[in-house]
Parts: C-alpha cells; sequence; structure tokens
C-alpha cells in the first residue's frame, strides 16, 4: 500500500515554513510552550521528522493527530446513523451520545488551533467498507460494532501517544487526558455491545485480540500484546498469580503514527 | 540493570526538580520550604505529619505513589470480592470481577517494582462499610472505586512531569475508564460515560481531592501534602 494521504498532508505542512514557523510561534506564545526535550517524537517519518527537528510546535501536531482518530470515528459513527435498519433501537442512545461526546472532543481542538493561529485540521472523506474488505459494515450490526470497538480501540491508543507529546503543556495534556478516559469508556461500552451480539470480548483488550479481529482490523492491535512494562515482566510479577492474558489487558499500549497511518488509510478515501 | 539504574535516577532528578519548583513558588519562605520540601517519609519530625502516618512524598515519584495507592485499594478490594462472592454472583460477574482484580494487581505489582525503594508499604485496607455478602453494596463500591480512579489518575497523569512516568500511568488510567465504564453498565445500562462534562471530558480530579476520600479506606493515616498541586 502506498503512503496514505494522511502522512502525505502532514509531510505538505512543512514546505510552507514562514507561515507555519509563524503559526507555531503562536502557539507558542500562546500556551506558553517550550520544545519537550523528554518528550517522544510523534512524527517520525524522515521527512517529517527533518523538519520537525527545527520546529517547536510538536502540541499542534498532537492535536492532528487527534483529530485525525475523533474525526474518522465522528465521520463512522455519522454515516451509521443514517442506516435506520442498522442500530437496535436499544442502543441508539449510547451510540447518540458517543458521537455527542466525539463532536465536542472535535470542536474543543479545532478551538485550540484557531485560538492558537494554527491552520484547521485537514477535511478528509471516509469508506468505511475499506474497498468493499467490510461489506456489511452498515448492514450487519455485528460487523459494525466490531469495527467501532477498533476504532474506539485505537482511537485510545492514539491519544496515549498524543498525552505523552503534551507533556510540556499541563492544561492542554490535561485536557487531553480526560478526552483519552471518555474515549476508553466509549471503547468499553463498544466492546461489551459486541460481547452482547455473542462475540467473545471483554471491555479491555486481551493480547491483540486475534480471536475476534480480522483481516485490516488487526493492524489497530498490534502492540498491544506486549506483557512487559518499562523492564518489568508483568507475567506473575512479584509471585502474584497474573497471567499473560490479565498481564496484556491492564495497560494500554500507545500508538505511534508508524502503526496508525496505515491503519487508518484502509478507510480513508481523500 | 541499566535500565534500573536509569530509573532510579530519573525519579530521583524528577524529586529535585520539584523541590526547585517549591523552592521557587516559597519565594522569601525559601529556608523554610527547603525544610519542609526535605522532608521525607521516613522522617517523622514534621509538624504537619502526624508520626505514624504515611506520606507519599513529592514530585513525580509522590503521585506514583499515590497511583500505587488506589491500585492497593482496588486490587484488595475485589480480591475480598472474589474470596466472598455475594449472594448470586453469577459466572459472568465473576469472570468480570476476576479480570478487573488481575488488572490492578498486575499494576499495583508494576508501581511498586517501578517505584524501587521509594514505594510506600503495603497498607491494610479499611473496608467497614462495604458489606461483600450484597450485590448492591459491592457494586455501589465497586462504582465509586473506578469512578475515583478513573479521575483519580486523570489527576495524577495531569500533574506528572517525566514523560515515561507520564506514559505508565496513562495506560493504566484508561484500563480504569474501561472497568469504570463495565461497571457503570452493569448496573445501569447505558451509564457508561454519564459523568463527561459539556465537552464530553471526563472530570479529572487533583490529588488533594480524591485522596480525601481514598484515605478513609486504609487504616493507617494517609498524608500527601507534598504531592503536586494543580
Amino acid at each position: 500500500m502506498k503512503l496514505n494521504h494522511i502522512l502525505k498532508d502532514l509531510q505538505n505542512t512543512t514546505p510552507e515554513s514562514f507561515e507555519r514557523t509563524e503559526h507555531r510561534r503562536d502557539i507558542l506564545k500562546n500556551l506558553g510552550v517550550k520544545m519537550a526535550a523528554a518528550a517522544v517524537p510523534l512524527f517520525a517519518s524522515a521527512a517529517f521528522n527533518k523538519a520537525q527537528a527545527k520546529t517547536t510546535d510538536i502540541l499542534a501536531e498532537a492535536i492532528y493527530y487527534a483529530l485525525s482518530i475523533t474525526n474518522m470515528q465522528i465521520a463512522f459513527y455519522t454515516e451509521a446513523m443514517t442506516h435506520p435498519a442498522l442500530i437496535p433501537a436499544d442502543a441508539v442512545a449510547d451510540f447518540t451520545k458517543i458521537l455527542k461526546d466525539k463532536k465536542a472532543h472535535a470542536a474543543y481542538w479545532d478551538n485550540v488551533l484557531v485560538n492558537t493561529g494554527n491552520a484547521a485540521a485537514p477535511v478528509h472523506t471516509y469508506d468505511f467498507t475499506a474497498k468493499n474488505a467490510f461489506p456489511k459494515v452498515f448492514t450487519e450490526y455485528a460487523d459494525f460494532l466490531t469495527l467501532a470497538h477498533t476504532l474506539e480501540d485505537v482511537g485510545v491508543r492514539m491519544y496515549t501517544q498524543v498525552v505523552v507529546n503534551m507533556v510540556t503543556n499541563k492544561a492542554l495534556r490535561g485536557d487531553a487526558i480526560n478526552i483519552r478516559c471518555t474515549m476508553a469508556r466509549h471503547a468499553g461500552h463498544v466492546r461489551l455491545l459486541t460481547r452482547n451480539q455473542n462475540i467473545d470480548i471483554m471491555p479491555w483488550i486481551t493480547g491483540s485480540d486475534a480471536n475476534t479481529i480480522v483481516g485490516e482490523l488487526m493492524q489497530g492491535y498490534q502492540g498491544e500484546e506486549v506483557t512487559q512494562q518499562a523492564q518489568y515482566s508483568i507475567v506473575n510479577i512479584n509471585g502474584a498469580a497474573v497471567s499473560a492474558k490479565a498481564a496484556s489487558q491492564a495497560f494500554d499500549e500507545p500508538m505511534d503514527h508508524f502503526a496508525a497511518e496505515p491503519f487508518m488509510a484502509h478507510f480513508t478515501k481523500s | 540493570m541499566n535500565e534500573k539504574i536509569t530509573h532510579d535516577v530519573e525519579v530521583k532528578e524528577s524529586s529535585a526538580l520539584s523541590r526547585r519548583k517549591f523552592l521557587t513558588y516559597a519565594g522569601v519562605l525559601a529556608g523554610a520550604g527547603m525544610f519542609i520540601a526535605s522532608c521525607h517519609k521516613d522522617e517523622n519530625n514534621s509538624v504537619i505529619t502526624p508520626s505514624d502516618a504515611v506520606d507519599l512524598g513529592s514530585s513525580d515519584q509522590g503521585l506514583l505513589n499515590y497511583a500505587f495507592l488506589i491500585k492497593q485499594l482496588k486490587a484488595a478490594f475485589y480480591t475480598q470480592v472474589i474470596a466472598t462472592p455475594f449472594f448470586g454472583m453469577t459466572p459472568t460477574e465473576k469472570g468480570f470481577f476476576t479480570d478487573m482484580r488481575d488488572h490492578e494487581i498486575a499494576q499495583r505489582e508494576f508501581l511498586r517494582n517501578y517505584l524501587t525503594t521509594f514505594a510506600i508499604p503495603m497498607l491494610e485496607t479499611d473496608f467497614s462499610s462495604v458489606d461483600f455478602g450484597l450485590k448492591s453494596s459491592v457494586y455501589a463500591k465497586a462504582k465509586q472505586f473506578e469512578e475515583l480512579s478513573t479521575a483519580g489518575l486523570a489527576g495524577v497523569c495531569k500533574l506528572m512531569s517525566f514523560s515515561d512516568n507520564l506514559l505508565y500511568a496513562t495506560k493504566i488510567n484508561s484500563v480504569d475508564a474501561r472497568h469504570s465504564a463495565t461497571v457503570n453498565d452493569f448496573i445501569t445500562p447505558g451509564t457508561f460515560a454519564e459523568k463527561t462534562d459539556s465537552n464530553g471530558m471526563e472530570q479529572a480530579q487533583d490529588p488533594q481531592t480524591s485522596l480525601e476520600t481514598t484515605r478513609k479506606f486504609f487504616k493507617r493515616t494517609i498524608t500527601g501534602n507534598y504531592l503536586p498541586r494543580y
């Protein structure tokens, strides 16, 4: 698969150096931010990284990264709501609530970008059948739920990266953390709804969820299966009876752009 | 081994940073500030901290200890829920509570190791307000603890200074949120995110606020006067 447009968009932002630099200064000025020496690079693609090395807008880039998944989720649920036979009546309120929360998250980030003189996030169109890999995503409830909870889990994982990349800014980071908690609540709930369709999953991610997820969706869980944190093996840690399953469930792993972009590319048209 | 040394250094640096910050804030009281900030949990002479109290410490180390304390609470709670199941607990419920117990134990032990010698001791819990034989009592407490933990760790994450420490606390925070959504849904379906604000956000609690609740479930006095504040 060729590099997807998300990556291209990000790379394309760098040549407009002067304007962007001004914006970057603005976000720094307005937010009182200093470059995070300790922060994990979010966008480390060769072209982008080179440019990033000279700039200090890791916060704005973290917001774009956050919006890339939040906007995708909004489009997904919005489209689902237009299929009246898809979502059972007793779950409509749940997805209405989830969509409302996500729209509020997007509006919040959009507003931060505007207030700090940054360009708005790119607008995309989507194909949630992934070129017909999931032809029934909006006609079979179980298929819809499976993609829904995968997007939710990917969102939580991407926002882990967002939070860490906002380490220099307490206010923005606090908002990202609070949004992320809500996303994890959504993820837990959608996984419960999936479970109610007799699919054997729990509200937390077990390993890389390989037993319930197929094809392209598996990319959303790569790296989630780890059972080591820092230098500590979590399985039976300190003699406690902790299984490999529990060890992987107990920590939501971050997802950087190398993993997220190919995954999102399956569902992105333009 | 190298990694471990690096980690220790980081914790110490973080502590030093916080002291500097504290001194800045303390301004003219720099001398007094240095005395207060240098008080460690093992030093019992502080006028503020009762001599039998356990102090969580300061800086990232204190925040991690607070996360460790919350994990002690929840691990002990779910361990008891499984050990003395309430009347009528279904196999499904038992499966969920067992998973949650194991997550809490895994996170607790990880934090204990991660904190190395800075970890507070294991503390005895006080669940005298819980009737473990009664489903409604167990669910009510599970709901309270998960909400406390989700909002409390969100506050911890907000205050963390170092990326690595922030990363591990964040990884744990969202698993708490998954727990909380689950417990809420078990009590009343559809209440998975009932307390989000108008921005769709969790309402994080700063440690000073959530500790007021957390400490009630431990027998020893727990103080967190030197924890970072909002």
